[in-house]
């Protein structure tokens, strides 16, 4: 026993003597590594497009760290949607009260993040303006609305769009089908039609090019897209939302008549397949999709892999070129926004990086290098005004095309895409281009869902 | 009564454990207690929570979401766990005959898939189910199935489920085979030789001798897998995302999106109370299966 106790009694004394050692080496590191690190760290957390992470790490961050020594911006870029969803791990992480000091997300947000106190309100005086109301009206009435709370701005816009439509010219061509007009929406039955000429296969018969792609496709499963796709579509069909007065109202004309129009291209028409190529940024310069909406950031993220593609730019195809009441389009918002959990300093910080890169009163410089570089608007009144704009509409007619959206289109907010509802629709819209559910089964099973999720069965 | 005094050698034992049980505490008791009582709540993060009793469980038992969130999950799992054993006994009975040769190559390639990354593998099978352009289209292309090679593997609901059991099943079966190799390895050596003597082929010896004996790690193997593949979170979320048309919406899934996306944080308790039971359940059933594996 007593053998025992002094081997237990020496392996003791190892054991303390090697925790003092692991202590002391730790703390030397930690000593070396608070010498080397910067007096502050601003984290930045981003949904991943190439042209915005270029953006910063080529330009504001290096310049913003030149400015302010012994600061260092870390920024990390997460996927947007398919698979690791960014929305996912930003919730999850401020939910958790961490996450990042500053990021961007989209406009439909920003009430639950709002409501979770999750996001600081953005102080004028770093801008350099007087008030938040001061602050507001430098941008164009009603497009800061999203970020308003309580007299009080939330976020700031990294960008703000609509929709157009993007074409590929050679394809065209090819096809023997004539360019879109620049100024007149087009009906879906004509774009179905074109697409079909630009529907091919190859001599085994696999699916070689589409001619149109909805902006969901099999591994990028983004709730804003399907919900952008399908608002404009119902909304042209003469229904403002999927509930009226509080309650589910998904089987009636225009709704159905809405995922028929998908059906229809799906199944009908066959010149659209969801599990079909992959890559939104290249499947259109490189000749496998003919036709896709999007907004003016598409292209300066296709043409760096593809400078040499050809395309032309159309309106927002509408149901009924004829009749007025059908120009209906979307419009949504990416927003900046700081961490209400951290420290004084670090939103101070937070807010000076945004006042960089997004310009103070009066300033519109960064808001077309933006534009230029990233296609990202931000809707200042004095950005439409600057030289600069102008003279990239004189360099980019197409871009009139995109701008005339505002003007010629009823343009609204999407209203439901991650949250319940907004999911029953996407499982919706599953079961018609993945299962090919009948238009009508599906707005019944949508509406039954519906009913459950709102209380009214 | 007297004072219970503890001998020296249980007293340094118990320093010893007090790291794994503070941590064990800390990370799964403590979390299993706070989900048991959020789940009697109504709680939606952001919002004090309201004790609503048994409502959250009421309301699961008639959602149609969950329900068929446990059919997906028991679904995927089925689908996972039949191939995970069937495969890597396969696998382990080929890595147990002594006249394999470059047996340690065989060994690390099979245990390969167990030490990579969910998220960096799943990329990979993303790329490997692409229908028409994807790595095992390329592959039925050559084989002379270019009808197959347009199967949209995780773009259809039936076959989603299969998708995602596969990719588990290659990440998941070379751990289980070891663990079957570390059986065979047990079994003694002059049973074997006297089935033999006694005219067994190979496959009686298997069947009729190994197999029996290597029934509590059969119903290990079949305990473990069923409570790792059932709570996986990952491979559903990088290959299909719970879709399409919600048919790998496994309860992982449904558990993260009404915690996170739909800030519903008591009735995502209660659901996961009720998949904790469902694994709990099954796993005792298979555990006193074990207990009489080892007496009958």
């Amino acid at each position: 026993m007593e053998v025992e106790t002094r081997t237990l009694g020496s392996a003791w004394g190892s054991a303390v003597a090697a925790a003092l050692v692991i202590a002391a080496l730790t703390i030397a590191l930690a000593g070396g590594w608070a010498q080397a690190a910067p007096a502050q760290t601003l984290e930045i957390w981003v949904h991943e497009f190439p042209p915005l992470q270029d953006a910063l790490s080529k330009k504001w961050i290096p310049e913003f760290q030149t400015a302010h020594p012994g600061v260092r911006v870390k920024v990390t870029a997460i996927p947007f949607a398919g698979v690791v969803a960014y929305d996912a791990k930003l919730l999850s992480a401020l939910s958790s009260g961490a996450g990042p000091d500053l990021w961007d997300m989209g406009d439909w947000h920003y009430k639950v993040f709002m409501d979770n106190k999750f996001l600081a309100p953005l102080d004028p005086t770093i801008f350099g303006y007087a008030s938040a109301r001061d602050m507001i009206d430098a941008y164009v009435p009603g497009t800061t609305s999203i970020f308003e709370r309580d007299g009080n701005l939330y976020g700031l816009f990294s960008e703000y769009n609509t929709l157009a439509l993007f074409y590929n010219l050679d394809m065209f061509n090819a096809a023997g089908v004539a360019p879109l007009s620049a100024d007149t929406p087009v009906s879906w039955r004509m774009i179905a039609d074109m697409a079909k000429k630009l529907t091919k296969h190859d001599s085994a018969g696999k699916l070689t090019q589409i001619g149109y792609r909805f902006g969901f496709f099999a591994n990028f499963r983004s709730p804003q897209w399907y919900a952008q796709d399908f608002y404009a579509l119902m909304r042209q069909y003469g229904q403002p939302d999927l509930t009226v007065d509080g309650k589910p109202a998904v089987t009636t004309k225009p709704v159905t008549d809405a995922f028929k129009l998908m059906y229809d291209f799906t199944w009908s028409d066959k010149v659209y397949d969801p599990s079909f190529p992959a890559n939104w940024f290249a499947d259109l310069p490189q000749g496998r999709v003919a036709m896709l909406l999007a907004g003016t950031w598409f292209v300066p993220a296709m043409i760096p892999h593809n400078p040499n593609v050809h395309f032309g730019v159309a309106p927002h195809p509408v149901v009924d070129p004829g009749n007025r009441s059908t120009y209906h389009n979307v419009e949504w918002s990416w927003g900046w926004s700081i961490n209400a959990n951290k420290p004084q300093a670090a939103q101070r910080l937070a807010q000076q990086f945004l006042a960089a890169i997004l310009g103070k009163k009066g300033e519109t410089d960064q808001a077309v290098w933006w534009f230029k570089t990233v296609g990202y608007t931000h809707p200042k009144k004095a950005f439409y005004q600057s030289t600069g704009y102008q003279q990239e509409l004189v360099k980019n007619p197409w871009l009139r095309t995109w701008e005339n959206a505002f003007t010629t289109y009823k343009i609204d907010y999407v209203t439901h895409n991650f949250d319940e509802v907004g999911q029953a629709l996407i499982r919706a819209i599953d079961r018609v281009v993945y299962d090919q559910t009948q238009p009508a089964d599906t707005a019944r099973l949508l509406q039954a869902e519906l009913q459950r999720l709102l209380g009214t069965k | 009564m007297g004072r219970v005094r503890l001998a020296y050698q249980t007293k340094f034992g118990l320093l010893f454990i007090s790291p794994a049980a503070l941590y064990f505490a800390a990370f799964w008791i403590f979390p299993v207690a706070l989900a048991a009582v959020t789940s009697l709540t109504d709680w939606r993060i952001g919002s004090p929570p309201h004790f609503v009793g048994l409502l959250n469980y009421v309301n699961l038992a008639t959602d149609p979401q969950f329900h068929h969130a446990m059919l997906a999950s028991l679904t995927i799992t089925g689908l996972a766990l039949v191939c995970i054993v069937g495969l890597a006994l396969g696998l382990a009975v080929a890595l147990h005959d002594p006249s394999l040769r470059l047996s340690s190559l065989f060994k690390l390639a099979v245990f390969i898939p167990v030490v990579t990354d969910w998220v960096a593998t799943g990329l990979v099978w993303q790329l490997i189910f692409l229908p028409n352009q994807g790595v095992l289209a390329g592959l039925l292309d050559g084989l002379g199935l270019a009808r197959w090679s347009a199967l949209r593997w995780t773009a259809s609901r039936q076959l989603a489920p299969l998708a995602v059991a596969i990719f588990i099943v290659w990440k998941m079966t070379g751990f289980y085979a070891m663990v079957y190799l570390a059986g065979l390895k047990s079994v003694p050596r002059e049973v074997q030789e006297a089935a033999r003597v006694d005219g067994a082929s190979p496959a009686q010896t298997l069947w009729r001798i190994s197999m029996p004996l290597l029934r509590p790690i059969t119903v290990f193997v079949v305990v473990s897998g069923f409570v790792g593949v059932i709570g996986l979170f990952e491979p559903i979320f990088m290959l299909t995302g719970g879709g399409p048309a919600d048919a790998t919406r496994a309860l992982p899934i449904f558990l993260y999106e009404n915690f996170f996306q739909f800030q519903r944080a008591g009735y995502a308790s209660a659901a996961g109370m009720l998949f904790l039971l469902m694994s709990l359940g099954f796993a005792l059933v298979a555990a006193r299966q074990l207990q009489y594996s080892f007496y009958d």
